[in-house]
């Protein structure tokens, strides 16, 4: 009997272990995911912003440089230039940025109203990124989900309705305000956001400062469905505390404070062939010495040795490269080299050129040859645009990433063209010269940091600083010079080059404004063929799956898309978004 | 008792999505003899420049040098070690304790050769981990027979299953401080460290078992399990980790009562209902975030930790299984007859189902559907010779399975499997449909379909409607059927499930020598093969040569100049594609002072090359064209997968006793087996390997497999 109970204790302990759960909660625990304080989801969020991350630039800027005529894709815009693939933006926003930003906003509101109140002015900063990135998104799409957006995981909304456009810049513009009124407040205890906020550092008044400026954003977005709505915004800014009045205050994300960045690698930029500078502009720049040609693209190969290559092989110079007539210094190096007019060389973004096919450009493209095969075109600078990683198969070369959300040179413009056309007083010349001095400013930082220094022609080209005489002989060329000749036109000219760094930007001043226009006297745009493209004006909101198809069909018919997932250039440039139905045709001059 | 296994493995080959691959761009006149042995410079690294220009040849040098200098070493060992008490407590009732544990080690070294200029791009990285699995279980076993006829065996336990995952990985980051030098301290930034436990879980069970036999004819098994499961709470302890199932099957096996044909010497029938109930992996349901900051930066970031919101009120699934099968022995055991039919319907699965991204998040995990897997098995062997000097035999068996997806989730008819339709490149991915098919293979990039209209821009009828629409290069000197994002629908290009599976085995011995043979055989269902796609969109495979020049028969025409070909040259690659040009097309051509313009538009290419108004395209750029990922489809990869393998040879010769006996074994064996030999038939284009790119559940599509390997192995087999 003694034996059975010892095995009937052992049974009953083994059962009593078995039916034991509880630790269970503790085993299922994943030990790799934590409950981080609040603000480093906004931190996350505000990281996620910039857009070093590649695809972008694979698509969206690839696409909206060919189409602004910054770039000519391949040899003259050959095949495929106005087709349309979405990248990445749209699902940055709801997949990294809103989420966490509104996750952020729901964890707070959750805390007891003392640290509510401290992390105030953090929220009201949350609101400006979020309406700031809202608007690059409703500008490109249209109708999206806004108000409804981003409730999945906390309210188990699954079927967010697509909001009018003209909603959604209005709900922007109250957010913005909210933000604004929120942070003139004087709060007597703050949560130390400084040292968290690689933006403004929590210098709240810079924050006001940004958030008019993406105030006055949205206001040129009104200006074609309601002019009186577009001055009353510019109103309020202007009456207000007002946007941006030196380089110091621009909305820059500066990655590099806290690391060295480089963005992601660089070759899927050319994947469609390779981007190069367009001819109009280059001429136009080389014309004013304009001092942002270095920056913006890369000198030729066509130095003392690649001639006496040409010269040593008897081989013809081709007719492109005029060394001729084409020797106006355009500046001189830090080493004494002077770089002279046909060192830049753009082709015709129109395909029907006559030059094209002809032998006059040679489209080879090798950093590292001196001679009759070396660099002949300008191409983008590489290491400006989305890849400060590029070293053209030579040693690592220093420098570190940042990109300009919001120019202090962008609010100039702005300013300047709505004195001009009356939305508002002030001196539209003075806002029109500070755009220029800040705008080659700004460039120049980039310049510097990022370090824009070019192998070309198997030499190494170090960045060369802009000098103060370059900027001011620069305001006083004709083509430049605010004079009462074609001044609004001067600021389009003045506001799309600085755009250059933000295509996006600079694509949207295209369509709201027709500029730069075909024939221009001052920078004109090209037909790219005969009977004109049709470039896409925007990008068709993603099929959303059952769960939300009805309210996205008709959000679709009521824009007036025809067929929701059409791609198809002439329907993407004809069924327009809200903002966009009135504006001009392309390079048409029009507004 | 324990078993303990170690084993390194070193460079393994990996089968399917490989990083380089022949449509690359790697050309097929490449002479790799040369180069193998040619590809590092004068001090020992990958020559630079690389690259186009006068570089061309060192394109392929640090290929080189990664496949010959790169390396990966992974070794594993496994202990395993088990205890049991059994006691009798008395003639009908005994009683047994085991325990069991099972741990498994993994560590990895690789490294990576530099290839960059200054030759400092090289890596270094280590990882080791263990998973740890334990197992105690108690029972209490009650044996009878109750009467000649009838037995009874019950058996009541209960069982604790604990399992946990733990690692740690290093790697150097950024290349190296110092040439060659692998270690983890030379990193060039601060090394990438990541570990942790990745997965624990306990399952609590009691159990109990009954078996019924009756006459030793009717067997019924009767079974009941109750587990509890660690992956079912919350983070907050709720939850109900417990769940109940059960299972009974029948069977009847044939007594000398009853008289069958004579051709028939056994049979036996069965059936059966079994229900299994499940839980998830560990973590799923617990969510939070994770730092997600660049770099070693000083400003701390956390990001969600992954896009899906979890329901609240997770059940565990069950899986429901019905099984009706027969044995049947015959021709005095000739031949063994083996038919199954079964049908699974798993209901209230775990599954994350996709939402759109608008609502913040990607999918929730939740649970639904009732998702059906039926089909058949059969099994045939027949013993055609059966000698002592001499035995043959040939087996069958043939399988058919199908799945559905009955219902999903209210308010959702679809639900993507693997792949996104609208990518860049493949565009290609399974889908199933709630109350149909399971596993259709879609696209949003088809062909645009040719649509007569009238002068107010109506549909009206035309024959060519439906046929694809033409697109240009080069002004019309190429034509090829262009791929556009599909309007309104997905596009279906095929389903992914075969029609059936099969095989063959035959084994063939004569005294001490035996061959034994063993072939695999699908049918039907279809692939998407990005290896065929873009092996023809670089002209890299044999498919591609046909009409390349006149030798192919490429059509050999003088041409009057269309679009940019060259007014009066005579170009041997002419082909006639199929497909309608669109309305208004004008096509140009004649010498460059004396250009005319035809309309072809409505027209197919056909007619208008009939009439005389079109010169022919061009091959090489009609084909590169029509498979490119930027203008083609990806209907042009898709292929119906059939084939017949030889999967395995083995001879085997049995030594003679007397001589196996006189080296002092019990018997000994020399074996020679080649595995996986050249498909027999295959119906890939180029016999292409059809393995595809990984092994996650519903992926169709194959890309930069690995040619087919054959392994040929010869052992030894001894008993002492």
């Amino acid at each position: 009997m003694k034996r059975y109970k010892s095995i009937i204790i052992t049974l009953l302990t083994f059962v009593i272990f078995v039916s034991c759960t509880n630790d269970y909660q503790e085993i299922n625990q994943d030990p790799n995911v934590a409950v981080p304080p609040s603000e480093y989801l906004l931190t996350y969020a505000m990281k996620e912003m910039g857009t070093y991350k590649g695809a972008e630039w694979y698509h969206e800027n690839h696409q909206t440089m060919t189409w602004a005529q910054y770039l000519v894709q391949g040899e003259s815009n050959a095949g495929g230039v106005d087709n349309l693939l979405d990248g990445s933006r749209y699902g940055t926003f709801y997949g990294s940025i809103i989420n966490h930003l509104s996750e952020f906003r729901r964890q707070v509101s959750m805390m007891p109203e003392e640290e509510q109140k401290i992390r105030k002015k953090m929220v009201a900063v949350s609101d400006i990124l979020q309406a700031y990135f809202a608007l690059k998104i409703t500008d490109q799409y249209g109708r999206i989900p806004y108000t409804e957006a981003s409730l999945g995981r906390a309210e188990g909304l699954t079927n967010p309705d697509y909001d009018t456009q003209e909603q959604i810049l209005n709900t922007l513009l109250s957010e913005l305000d909210n933000a604004i009124s929120v942070l003139s407040e004087n709060l007597e205890v703050e949560f130390d956001f400084a040292g968290l906020d690689f933006y403004y550092g929590a210098d709240w008044d810079k924050w006001i400062k940004c958030a008019n400026a993406v105030k006055l954003r949205i206001a040129t977005r009104f200006e074609s469905q309601d002019e009186s709505r577009t001055r009353s915004i510019i109103a309020s800014v202007v009456t207000g505390e007002g946007s941006f009045t030196s380089e110091s205050d621009q909305f820059i994300y500066d990655i590099s404070q806290i690391e060295e960045w480089r963005g992601t690698g660089g070759a899927d930029f050319e994947w469609k062939g390779t981007m190069w500078a367009p001819k109009p502009t280059i001429e136009f720049m080389k014309e004013t010495l304009d001092p942002r040609l270095r920056i913006f693209y890369q000198v030729n190969g066509y130095h003392e040795e690649t001639l006496d290559i040409y010269e040593a092989t008897n081989t013809p110079i081709p007719p492109a490269v005029d060394t001729e007539n084409d020797t106006k210094v355009l500046y001189t190096t830090s080493e004494g080299e002077q770089i002279l007019g046909y060192r830049y060389i753009g082709v015709p973004p129109y395909r029907q050129d006559p030059t094209i096919g002809q032998m006059d450009y040679n489209y080879a493209d090798n950093s590292l040859v001196a001679g009759i095969n070396a660099n002949m075109i300008s191409k983008y600078h590489q290491r400006l645009l989305q890849n400060v990683d590029a070293n053209y198969g030579g040693p690592r070369l220093d420098g570190k990433y940042v990109d300009v959300f919001i120019s202090y040179a962008e609010v100039c413009f702005m300013m300047s063209e709505f004195i001009l056309k009356g939305y508002t007083t002030g001196n539209a010349e003075e806002w029109y010269e500070n755009g220029i001095k800040a705008s080659i400013g700004t460039y120049n930082m980039l310049g510097e940091v990022q370090n824009l220094a070019l192998i070309v022609g198997n030499k190494t080209y170090n960045y060369l600083p802009v000098s103060n005489s370059e900027t001011d002989g620069y305001l006083n060329e004709s083509k430049v010079e605010f004079n009462g000749t074609n001044d609004l036109e001067k600021v389009y000219i003045q506001a799309f080059l600085n755009f250059y760094r933000l295509p996006e930007e600079g694509w949207a001043l295209s369509k709201r404004t027709g500029y730069p226009k075909f024939g221009s006297s001052i920078l004109a745009r090209t037909p790219v063929d005969n009977n004109e493209l049709k470039f896409p004006r925007r990008i068709p909101t993603p099929e959303p799956g059952d769960l939300n198809r009805e309210n996205w069909l008709r959000a679709n018919s009521e824009q007036g898309f025809i067929n929701p997932q059409d791609i198809s250039p002439a329907a993407l440039n004809e069924q327009r978004i809200w903002w966009d139905k009135n504006n001009p045709t392309i390079g048409s001059g029009g507004n | 008792m324990f078993h303990y296994t170690r084993s390194l493995a070193e460079n393994p080959v990996n089968p399917g999505a490989n990083s380089d691959w022949f449509h690359t761009g790697f050309p097929r006149n490449y002479n790799v003899d040369k180069w193998r042995n040619n590809y590092k410079d004068v001090d020992g690294g990958v020559p630079y420049p690389t690259g186009n220009g006068n570089y061309y040849y060192t394109h392929y040098s640090a290929k080189w040098m990664s496949m010959n200098h790169n390396y990966s070493g992974r070794t594993e060992g496994s202990l395993v070690a088990k205890a049991n008490i059994d006691y009798k407590i008395m003639d009908i009732l005994s009683f047994s304790l085991e325990g069991n544990i099972n741990q498994f080690t993994l560590s990895t070294e690789s490294r990576g050769i530099a290839t960059s200029a200054d030759r400092l791009n090289g890596s270094y990285s280590l990882s080791n981990g263990e998973k740890f699995q334990s197992t105690f279980d108690a029972k209490l076993m009650y044996n009878t027979d109750l009467n000649p006829d009838l037995s009874l065996n019950i058996i009541g336990g209960a069982n604790s299953w604990n399992t946990k995952s733990i690692g740690t990985s290093v790697g150097t980051s950024g290349g190296f401080v110092v040439r060659d030098f692998y270690n983890i301290l030379n990193s060039r930034l601060n090394p990438n460290v990541s570990g942790g436990t990745s997965y624990e879980k306990r399952i609590n069970s009691f159990y109990g078992y009954a078996t019924a036999s009756f006459k030793n004819s009717v067997f019924l098994n009767v079974t009941a399990r109750n587990d509890w499961s660690s992956a079912l709470v919350y983070p907050d302890g709720s939850g109900d980790p417990s769940y109940f199932y059960h299972s009974e099957s029948l069977s009847w096996v044939h007594s000398e009562d009853l008289t069958l044909p004579s051709a028939i010497s056994s049979l036996r029938l069965r059936a059966s209902y079994a229900e299994v109930g499940n839980d998830t992996d560990p973590f799923r349901i617990s969510t939070g975030f994770v730092p997600a900051g660049i770099g070693s930066s000083n400003i701390p970031m956390y990001r969600f930790e992954n896009s899906t919101a979890v329901s609240p009120n997770i059940r565990p699934e069950k899986k429901k299984s019905i099984e009706l099968g027969f044995n049947a022995l015959l021709f005095d055991g000739l031949v063994n007859f083996d038919f199954n039919f079964y049908k699974d319907n798993t209901i209230d699965q775990i599954i994350p189902l996709s939402v759109p991204n608008e609502s913040g998040i990607g999918s929730i995990l939740l649970n639904g559907g009732n998702i059906q897997n039926q089909g058949i098995e059969i099994l045939v062997d027949v013993a055609i010779i059966d000698r002592q000097d001499m035995s043959w035999n040939l087996g069958f068996n043939w399988t058919r399975n199908k799945d559905k997806i009955l219902e999903l989730v209210p308010g959702v008819t679809e639900f993507n499997l693997y792949g996104d339709p609208a990518d860049a490149n493949a565009a290609t991915a399974s889908y199933a449909y709630a109350g149909g098919v399971y596993g259709d293979l879609v696209t949003r990039k088809g062909y645009k379909p040719y649509q007569a209209t009238d002068a107010g821009g109506n549909n009206i009828d035309h024959p060519n409607n439906g046929i694809p629409i033409l697109s240009p290069r080069n002004g019309w000197s190429i034509a090829y059927p262009i791929g556009i994002q599909n309007l309104d629908s997905l596009h279906v290009m095929g389903n992914m499930q075969s029609d059936w599976f099969g095989g063959v085995n035959s084994n063939f011995r004569y005294k001490g020598l035996s061959l034994g043979v063993l072939f695999d055989v699908r049918w039907g269902g279809e692939i998407y093969s990005a290896d065929a796609r873009y092996g023809l969109h670089q002209g890299v495979i044999e498919s591609s040569l046909p009409n390349r020049d006149a030798s192919q028969g490429g059509i050999v025409w003088t041409s009057d100049g269309q679009g940019q070909n060259i007014y009066g040259k005579e170009y041997e690659d002419g082909y006639i594609p199929h497909g309608v040009f669109p309305d208004e097309t004008t096509i140009t051509s004649g010498q460059a002072d004396n250009r005319t313009s035809v309309d072809v538009g409505g027209m197919t290419y056909e007619d208008a090359y009939a009439q005389g108004l079109v010169e022919p395209t061009h091959w090489s750029g009609y084909i590169y064209r029509w498979t490119s990922a930027s203008t083609g489809t990806p209907i042009t990869g898709v292929y119906t997968q059939k084939w017949v393998a030889l999967r395995e040879v083995s001879l085997t010769y049995q030594l003679p006793s007397d001589l196996s006996n006189r080296l002092r074994m019990q018997n000994a064996s020399l074996i020679l087996t080649a595995r996986d030999l050249p498909f027999i038939y295959n119906s890939m284009p180029d016999n292409i390997n059809p393995t595809i790119s990984n092994n996650l559940a519903a992926n169709p599509l194959q890309m930069n497999s690995a040619p087919y390997i054959t392994s040929m192995t010869l052992g030894i087999k001894a008993n002492f």
